[in-house]
């Protein structure tokens, strides 16, 4: 819990930082910067399911640094490595090790590192939106229209691993389904399943009617249908 | 000479029937020989007047020009100035008394580093982005655009044409008012139009034309071809590309400049505006003037009607995102709708906003950004793939105006990609396509 706290505190101070000067950045910039390079080949290894080696590349890029909280030169380049990690822990359901506690055999360390991911993709969200404080814990309250729809779904994929975060998680897809802002198949059959769970048997339905039309064939929507 | 009949304007047949018998519709008769014989006095005589002496030997009168314009409201040019900042034109354009672009956001600068081998980058990378740059490598420089009406800037501002149609991208529809747009034009154009030149119509314009090889480089549509003669002068192969690139079409001219700066540019364009590509070529002022009167009287024919603008029907084949990604959103739309994580947060004017635009936060760089929409002018997520009224999903709209923009039209959507070549249609009808059957991933 401590980590949680400390990392909120450091949260509280980026938030509070002057905004960064923008600049043009886009396709020439990304293959300049070598670090960008890394992020990427992390990113492919996480698509891939491979885990420990899209976390390792970021370690090997960012050491410890990875799981702080940083602001400064490149501090968009360093969410998107904390993503990786985020997003690594929870489709492995905790059992791949961010750092020391977080992730691993035990149960407090899948839920540790569980928590860190759900936090750290709540503060994504919050920089995302002009480093709005409002907006890391409600999405109705950040300026850009509900927050960043990937950043949801990333973090409700983090939520329902959580058994007091499965309602939230089920809300925010609902929303990205209501209003067809969802980012990626998966959010489709993970709000299917949550659906169901609720009794919103139509709602499920149609979820995984779009997660077909989205997904590649190894991508299961519907769990129901092999059982 | 021409022939009599022309000069007068008259109908091949009024000459050999009487007007009455016209009329009439009586069939005509074999001339006599004696009416043969007047026929030919009559004939002769008008052809001595034609040549001669009479009412044609009275200089035309001078064309009627428009009033000249006033200088410009002071507190209008400081707004239109406060607005080059806020537009950004500095990223395209060179504009004296604002601070060029920092190369990162300059997008000319940029691509003529990158042509020119000077851009920081591996030589790898740098080869390739060499072979894609087409688009923004010259733009003229907003200097001497004094010589300019005001009524033109303002109105060109608000619905750029093609006005220069060597170059593949156009003056981007920027968000502007008419009311900006104005101000914009005085903060351009601030100073008061000098009195015309008593400017008389002519056909020796057109002939200067030709053979001073102006049309080399400018095309005047709207008139008929004027072939181009030997260039008086010997012009550098760079300066002659620049200058094929950036002729505008002269059937604008009449609208766009002042009738006495546009005599004085004609004689020395580098007096005025040092570093174009028009070139100074050896001209009387008569001669320019001669030509100025031809640029502003010939009579135009309309433009050529643009051709329909279809949405082409959809593909009865499977297309996946890999495609559309490599064919369209890779290939066009992710360099100003980028990943804002690629480098300080700035995702490019369509994500992070620019050239005045708010940003929108759209990301076309990946699958789920696509699929994450963007703002709405009430800062709302939408879904940039929400069928229009009309059933087109938003995205197949914008990319349809701009065809509709290119045909010189001003559709209420604007126009992407904004001021560049539009998107081939069968490319558009891949991504509807693609909509269509659920945005496979």
């Amino acid at each position: 819990m401590h980590r949680i706290v400390l990392a909120l505190c450091l949260a509280t101070t980026v938030l509070a930082a002057p905004r960064l000067a923008d600049a043009c950045g886009n396709t020439v910039r990304r293959i300049v910067d070598s670090t960008n390079e890394s992020v990427r080949k992390a990113e492919f290894l996480l698509a891939q399911g491979n885990y420990k080696q899209a976390i390792s590349t970021i370690r090997d890029e960012f050491g410890d640094r990875a799981l702080a909280v940083h602001d400064g030169p490149g501090a968009q380049l360093h969410q998107r490595a904390q993503r990786v990690l985020a997003i690594a822990v929870v489709r492995s359901k905790g059992a791949v090790s961010i750092g020391p506690g977080l992730g691993g055999k035990t149960d407090a360390q899948r839920q540790a590192a569980i928590a860190w991911s759900v936090l750290t993709l709540r503060l994504r969200r919050a920089a995302l939106d002009d480093r709005n404080v409002d907006c890391i814990l409600d999405p109705t309250r950040c300026t850009n229209g509900e927050g960043d729809p990937h950043t949801n779904a990333d973090l409700a994929e983090a939520l329902a691993l959580q058994p007091t975060g499965r309602a939230e998680a089920y809300r925010l897809l609902k929303d990205l389904g209501d209003r067809d802002l969802m980012p990626f198949a998966e959010g489709w059959a993970l709000l299917a399943e949550l659906g169901r769970e609720r009794g919103d048997l139509e709602g499920a339905k149609k979820a995984v009617e779009r997660c077909k039309q989205i997904a590649s064939d190894n991508l299961k929507c519907d769990p129901s249908e092999n059982s | 000479m021409r022939p009599l009949r022309e000069q007068l304007n008259l109908p091949a047949r009024l000459t050999a029937r009487s007007p009455a018998a016209t009329l009439a519709g009586a069939r005509p008769r074999p001339p006599a020989p004696a009416a043969l014989a007047l026929a030919g006095l009559v004939a002769a005589f008008a052809t001595i007047l034609a040549c001669g002496t009479g009412p044609k030997d009275q200089p035309p009168a001078p064309l009627a020009l428009p009033a000249p314009e006033p200088a410009a409201d002071p507190a209008a040019v400081a707004r239109g100035r406060a607005l080059i900042e806020t537009l950004e034109c500095t990223r395209c354009h060179d504009v004296p008394g604002h601070e060029p672009a920092p190369l990162e956001k300059h997008c000319v600068r940029c691509h003529q580093d990158i042509l020119a081998g000077k851009f920081p980058a591996p030589p790898g990378e740098l080869a390739e982005w060499q072979r894609h740059i087409t688009h923004l490598l010259d733009v003229p420089a907003l200097r001497a655009t004094d010589r300019f009406r005001r009524a033109w800037l303002a109105d060109y501002l608000q619905a750029p044409h093609d006005l220069r149609p060597g170059l593949n991208s156009t003056m981007p529809r920027l968000p502007l008012g008419p009311a900006q747009a104005a101000d914009l034009a005085a903060a351009l154009a601030p100073t008061a139009e000098d009195p015309p030149p008593a400017l008389r119509p002519s056909d020796r314009g057109r002939e200067l034309l030709g053979s001073k090889a102006c049309t080399l480089c400018h095309r005047f549509t709207g008139v008929p071809d004027i072939p181009p003669g030997k260039l008086p002068i010997d012009l550098s192969e760079p300066l002659l590309r620049r200058g094929l690139a950036q002729a505008p079409d002269l059937r604008h001219t009449r609208d766009r400049m002042r009738p006495a700066a546009l005599v004085a540019w004609l004689r020395d364009p580098a007096r005025h505006k040092p570093g174009t590509p028009m070139p100074t070529i050896p001209l009387q002022e008569a001669e320019a003037e001669q030509i100025a009167a031809y640029l502003l009287s010939a009579p135009l024919a309309p433009p050529p009607a643009a051709p329909p603008i279809e949405r082409l029907p959809l593909l009865d084949r499977r297309v996946t995102w890999a495609e559309v990604e490599a064919r369209v959103f890779k290939k066009t739309c992710w360099h100003c709708h980028s990943d804002p994580d690629f480098a300080r947060g700035d995702g490019g004017p369509g994500n992070s906003g620019g050239f005045g635009f708010a940003p929108r936060r759209l990301d076309l760089a990946s699958y789920p950004g696509i699929s994450s929409g963007s703002l709405d002018d009430h800062g709302k997520r939408r879904s940039v793939f929400a069928p229009l009224p009309d059933g087109t999903p938003r995205l197949v709209a914008h990319l349809l105006a701009r065809h509709a923009e290119a045909a010189g039209q001003t559709p209420e959507l604007r126009g992407m990609p904004l001021g560049l070549t539009p998107i081939p249609l069968t490319d558009i009808q891949l991504v509807d396509t693609w909509i269509a059957q659920g945005r496979p991933q």
